[in-house]
């Protein structure tokens, strides 16, 4: 079994794709090695006919051997058609399932290190290459292979010298294609490089797009992309043009292999030395023979390029996964970071040093400027991320040792960049506990004042809200995402604030509710407006990666540090009116 | 078997053409060739109605409303009552569905695209920065700006510490590896951006919320010093900065609910005032236990 593992890692295959794979092998095999079968009827045939009469009694066998011939054409064509395209298509489905299922499993931190043009190409670009490679390039070019070695070996017991004949030109084209591996895989790279490139600067445009035309940028910008394109296109040439190179002449190669037998042929011919029935064998096999061994050298560049699109992928497959036991052994709800340090993979040091103790029933607010490290804190909470050093618990229980999933459970989470499913706006709160039913929705949804919009809409609770909530405005999206937690109603919720003071005509209104929300549970908050905080029960102020400060309101202003100088600064520009 | 692949292949073809119609087929904004400008930097709207598409309610609802040049106009009501639309609609980057929106007494339908964006700066609370050096980013205001002309936008729009913050200064590269820029620093970038433009009309777009104070401070006093001698349209989120404009519309369901200045609509009893009640009480709300 030692073929399956290899494949699977080289075409990032299930357990049943490769086995899969092995089928197809063996059907492409069958089906090459089939088509070889009307040379031998036509060998027997001639052979009679050579001899000047074909008896009787033969003719009803050949009638009957033509039809058992057509009639196995036939099935191994089903049998090929059914190991390749069926099981590799289910397999592909498998393989997106995977790759999903990894995707969620995977710390959230390795999106925000990957270009998105460059993850959504893999997902969707590289799993249907996957495909047409597995269901037909590799099995083709194995199949051609195999089936190829077996004819040659047969022509070997008619006659060496016109088997050699024959055969010689199949490793020299082969050899051709494959010493261009090196050339093609940097032409590969070089082409996929490019691409992303285009796609990235598609993306850009089109995110972009308000800001381009409003500085009438977009004839410019065009015209990068315009260059961009050419350059994919330009490449896509080259690329093509040195394929055509290799492969075209490994084919002009094997095609040279009718004419070695033809001379060889003769020559021996007329030295008397094979018959004419021989030489008329050879000359019909070789024309048959190097038929699929041609179409799988065409796949020969193209799989090696899938080697890079199958490195992509096996980065995401075989990324480290958050695992962790499945069982809560929290007493309480405290939340606790030990000496917390975390950095992001490219060595960028984001908390040094943070300690601090959340207690159940009661609010604690994260401060401090901007790349302080507040939201990575609120993440690190909930395991988004894990942390380098120290621990982060809950309850006593270390969070980096819980399922992720599990652990979320335990959590509402509250955040300004909510993220809306392009459903109805019942389904997108129920999001926050799948088992809900329609009036335990409504009920969140009218703790959250969800209910004023919602009655304005025209199909009420039933409305599609497009993607991701492409017909709401930014308040209303907020109230969904608080709705959310009123429907989960999880011990512990990890809010931003700014979430809270969206809208100005709902601002008191939505604070009410938050405030019936958050009772009695453990509350992180980040908060950015200074007043909002003057009545929590603990400050935590981040800077730098570190905690500068940590306390009551009240012990803080006395401290005269960071805190009390934002207050101030939040007090002046409050008081700021636009001119 | 062949044939059937063929089909396949027709199919999707026929699918992918399909949606590349779809965009190929929606109307671009007409494009005038009455080549008019703007007399000066003054606005009217004249009963304008506009609908999204697929949209039966209209999200603008037959406004009326006029700013004199160098007049300072705010904006407000609840989320959803077209105030982003509104001011989408004046910088043409909708068409209305009736009526007309002119600068300067013309019709902007009848002002070649770029004319008019000479004429308007857009400062989106989400702007968004281009992947390309700090320095070009801010140059998108004018093109032909001199090093030392973009680098004073950049004073003006209180940039210089996001600037101070990276190693390569004003050549760091957006959106490369490391380099990340808070919501609140792009939209100072972004008001550097229009600086340079310097464009009679000024729409400003409030960040509904911003990270924290210190950014807040900066981007306040940025646009503080931006809208000197301009004219502009305000979206104002927050009601206590916009109690100094020479006129607030107030903008639910899509029509003008009330207008006037800031003493005249807390005095008139009416979504105002209810507005600027319900304000100050969140003001003095504290986020706690006591709650209430």
């Amino acid at each position: 079994m030692k073929l399956t593992e290899k494949l699977k890692h080289k075409y990032a295959l299930s357990d049943k794709g490769a086995k899969g794979m092995i089928k197809a092998f063996v059907a492409v095999t069958l089906a090459d090695l089939v088509l070889m079968l009307p040379v031998g009827l036509l060998y027997m045939l001639s052979s009679y006919l050579l001899d000047g009469d074909l008896p009787r009694e033969k003719f009803s066998f050949f009638i009957i051997a033509i039809i058992a011939v057509l009639a196995l054409i036939a099935l191994t064509a089903v049998f090929q058609y059914r190991s390749t395209f069926l099981s590799t298509y289910i397999e592909s489905g498998v393989r997106r399932r995977t790759l999903a299922e990894k995707l969620r499993k995977i710390p959230l931190s390795f999106f925000g290190k990957k270009d998105l043009a460059d993850l959504t190409n893999t997902i969707m670009g590289d799993c249907s290459l996957i495909e047409t490679g597995s269901s037909h390039w590799i099995p083709e070019l194995v199949g051609s292979i195999i089936s190829a070695a077996i004819v040659v070996i047969s022509l070997f017991f008619f006659d060496w010298r016109m088997a050699l004949a024959a055969v010689w030109v199949m490793p020299v084209a082969f050899i051709i294609v494959i010493s261009s591996r090196k050339v093609m895989s940097k032409v590969h790279d070089k082409t996929l490089k490019y691409r992303v490139e285009c796609l990235d600067g598609i993306q850009e445009g089109l995110e972009t797009l308000r800001d381009l035309r409003s500085y009438n940028m977009t004839d410019t910008y065009m015209e990068g992309l315009g260059k961009k394109i050419k350059a994919v296109e330009n490449h896509a040439i080259v690329a093509e043009f040195s394929n055509a190179a290799f492969v075209c002449s490994a084919q002009m190669i094997l095609k040279l292999g009718i004419g070695t037998v033809a001379v060889v042929g003769s020559s021996l011919l007329i030295k008397g030395e094979i018959s004419v029935l021989t030489f008329f064998m050879f000359l019909l096999v070789v024309t048959r023979m190097y038929e699929p061994f041609q179409i799988a050298l065409q796949n020969v560049s193209a799989i090696i390029s899938l080697d890079a699109n199958c490195r992509r992928m096996d980065e995401i497959l075989s990324h480290e996964e958050q695992t962790g036991s499945e069982t809560l052994d929290n007493k309480g709800y405290d939340i606790k970071f030990d000496h917390v340090a975390f950095s992001y993979k490219d060595g960028e040091q984001v908390l040094s040093d943070v300690s601090f103790t959340a207690k159940q029933g009661e609010v604690t607010a994260l401060i401090g400027p901007s790349g302080g490290g507040k939201t990575t804190v609120s993440r690190l909470a909930a395991r988004f991320w894990d942390n380098d050093k120290g621990t982060i618990t809950v309850g006593g229980m270390n969070v980096s040792k819980i399922d992720p999933e599990k652990l979320l459970s335990l959590y509402s989470i509250v955040f300004q960049d909510v993220t809306l499913f392009n459903n109805t706006v019942m389904e997108n709160i129920r999001i926050g506990k799948k088992d809900a039913t329609d009036e335990e929705v409504m009920t969140a949804a009218k703790l959250a004042h969800c209910e004023d919009f919602v009655e304005k809409m025209p199909e009420k609770w039933n409305s599609m809200i497009g993607e991701n909530g492409s017909e709401l405005s930014g308040g209303e999206r907020q109230r969904i995402s608080i709705a959310r937690a009123f429907l989960k109603d999880a011990p512990i919720i990890l809010m931003d604030e700014a979430t809270a003071s969206l809208d100005v005509d709902n601002e008191s209104l939505i604070q009410e509710s938050i405030s019936k929300l958050i009772r009695n549970k453990t509350v992180l908050i980040i908060a950015h407006r200074m007043r909002t905080v003057d009545g929590v029960d603990k400050i935590v102020v981040l800077k730098d990666g570190k905690v500068a400060e940590q306390g009551t309101p009240e012990e803080l202003r006395k401290a005269n540090g960071i805190y009390k100088h934002m207050a101030d600064m939040q007090l002046s520009s409050d008081r700021w009116k636009y001119q | 078997m062949k044939v059937a692949y063929a089909g396949e292949a027709q199919m999707i073809v026929d699918d992918a053409l399909n949606r590349m119609y779809e965009i190929l087929e929606t109307e671009p904004l007409s494009e005038s060739k009455k080549n008019e400008k703007p007399q000066d930097s003054s606005i009217t709207l004249d009963n304008v109605i506009f609908a999204y598409e697929n949209s039966e309610v209209n999200a603008i609802d037959g406004i009326n409303l006029s700013v004199k040049a160098g007049e300072h106009i705010a904006l407000v009501g609840p989320s959803g009552g077209g105030k982003t639309t509104l001011a989408s609609l004046i910088a043409r980057f909708w068409d209305v569905k009736r009526g007309a929106v002119k600068i300067g007494g013309t019709d902007v339908r009848n002002i070649p695209s770029d004319e008019l964006m000479n004429y308007v700066s857009y400062v989106f609370q989400d702007s968004k920065l281009l992947k390309m050096s700090i320095m070009d980013n801010i140059r998108m205001g004018r093109p032909d700006a001199t090093d030392e002309e973009v680098m004073q936008a950049l004073r003006d729009a209180q940039c210089m510490d996001i600037i101070e913050k990276f190693p390569d200064g004003v050549n760091t590269m957006i959106g490369s590896k490391g380099i990340y820029v808070s919501g609140g620093e792009c939209q100072r970038l972004s008001i550097a951006r229009a600086f340079l433009k310097n464009a009679p009309v000024l729409i400003l777009d409030e960040a509904t919320a911003f990270a924290d104070p210190d950014n807040e401070r900066l981007v306040q006093q940025a646009f503080e010093k931006l809208s000197k001698d301009k004219t502009v349209i305000m979206i104002a989120h927050r009601l206590s900065t916009v109690t100094n404009a020479d006129c607030i519309y107030v903008l639910a369901d899509g029509k003008i609910a009330e207008s006037g200045k800031h003493s005249e609509l807390v005095a008139n009893n009416g979504i105002y005032s209810r507005m600027w009640n319900e304000y100050n009480k969140s003001v003095n709300r504290q986020v706690g236990k006591a709650g209430v």
